[in-house]
């Protein structure tokens, strides 16, 4: 890969056709096979035997700014936008995040209540969690890692579960300073009733750091 | 010059974002006389004898205050990486490669403030101090890791004396030796 100051003839068409290509392989990447983290639209009292409802949220402290996300070179950028990444299952990710991996994770819009269908194990863990801030000009990514993981240890018998909400704060270097853990579960309890228009038995996991 | 260097880095990403440059790269980039009174000079020195690339760029981002062009892109000398274009502001050091065969190496400084990272309050030189890739030990078929370590070689005043090289006439040449004459006493 030449410089393109060196003044090559058609250094600027060559570049080119590398970001329309990068912009392509992104965009191939990302919708292979994408966990969809959308909530859960089926019945709140009506939830599958070996399944469970994980209701919480995560923040970020001061807020994402316009513009500092620069991941618009991905075709479903918007899937990414404002959002948090983070595996939730049995087992505890410790792999960085990277483009090819990315579809193993779900995914959560920032500051937003999420309502989760997972499969019930006695340990889940939330790991992972990070924010895709930029794409690289050599086609790589730039990710804002978020402290993790934490564990749930959903009670038996419960199948709407109020893990709480993550609030990280983080200083103007993207360090995290401070994580708080938050329990709003008279809140969540009645903007669940009110999103889901029915009364939900739901009850409280505290989300415990791990590791 | 400017549009190739921004095509090249950039265009795939950071479509919004400007690179301020401390001039061209076809030779050797001399130090200007500053337009601005409030501009520092910023340098460092990165040791890359363990890393698959020599240093190609280095760039640090303007934190505050918000900027429009807030990535600087240092000229780079034999390792020695350098800026005379800073503005007054908290500065965070983003990345780093070069250029290999048909490859393109990136390397990102650790999230958060790094030690080389300047906080600039008045106008002046800086030495963000000298430090050296080091080579991870990974299995055969990881991804490639490093860590960066500070090292006390080349000291500030070896890279001042190598600085006089590229600030000519300038208000810089007399800075630098003053600063040189300060570290002597």
């Amino acid at each position: 890969m030449e410089k393109a100051d060196h003044g090559q003839d058609g250094g600027d068409r060559q570049m080119k056709v590398l970001s329309f290509f990068t912009a392509l392989i992104l965009g191939i990447f990302l919708l292979c096979g994408c966990i969809s983290s959308r909530d859960f639209t089926g019945n709140m009292n009506n939830i599958d035997k070996d399944k469970i409802i994980l209701v919480g949220s995560i923040e970020l402290v001061p807020p994402l700014k316009p513009g500092e996300q620069n991941i618009k070179a991905a075709l479903n950028w918007k899937e990414y936008e404002n959002t948090i990444i983070f595996s939730l299952g049995e087992q505890i990710v410790t792999e960085k995040n990277s483009l090819s991996n990315l579809s193993q994770y779900l995914k959560v819009k920032i500051g937003e209540t999420f309502y989760v269908e997972q499969k019930y194990s006695n340990k889940l863990y939330i790991s992972a969690p990070c924010i895709w801030i930029e794409t690289t000009g050599s086609g790589g990514a730039k990710f804002l890692y978020l402290p993790g993981p934490f564990l749930i240890e959903p009670p038996s018998g419960c199948k709407v579960i109020y893990i709480g909400k993550i609030r990280y704060h983080r200083d103007i270097y993207n360090g995290i300073t401070k994580i708080e853990l938050i329990d709003e579960f008279d809140a969540a309890k009645q903007d669940a009733e009110k999103k889901y228009n029915t009364s939900i038995d739901m009850c409280r996991a505290r989300l415990k750091v791990s590791g | 010059m400017k549009s190739k260097i921004a095509t090249f880095l950039i265009v795939p990403s950071l479509t919004a974002l400007i690179l301020s440059l401390c001039g061209c790269f076809s030779g050797p980039y001399m130090m200007e006389e500053p337009k601005n009174p409030m501009t520092s000079l910023v340098f460092g020195y990165m040791d890359m004898s363990e890393a698959p690339v020599g240093l190609g760029w280095i760039i640090m981002h303007q934190l505050q205050p918000e900027s429009k062009e807030p990535y600087y892109f240092f000229p780079i000398s034999d390792g020695m990486f350098y800026c005379d274009l800073v503005e007054p502001g908290i500065h965070k050091f983003e990345e780093f490669g070069g250029y290999g065969y048909r490859t393109e190496y990136t390397f990102n400084f650790p999230q958060g403030k790094n030690e080389l990272d300047p906080v600039i309050e008045r106008p002046g030189i800086y030495f963000v101090g000298s430090y050296k890739y080091k080579k991870v030990e990974t299995g055969f078929f990881e991804q490639g890791k490093f860590s960066i370590a500070k090292t006390d070689w080349p000291t500030e005043k070896e890279l001042l004396e190598r600085l006089l090289e590229f600030a000519g006439d300038t208000i810089w040449k007399k800075r630098i030796m003053d600063r040189m004459a300060e570290i002597d006493k």
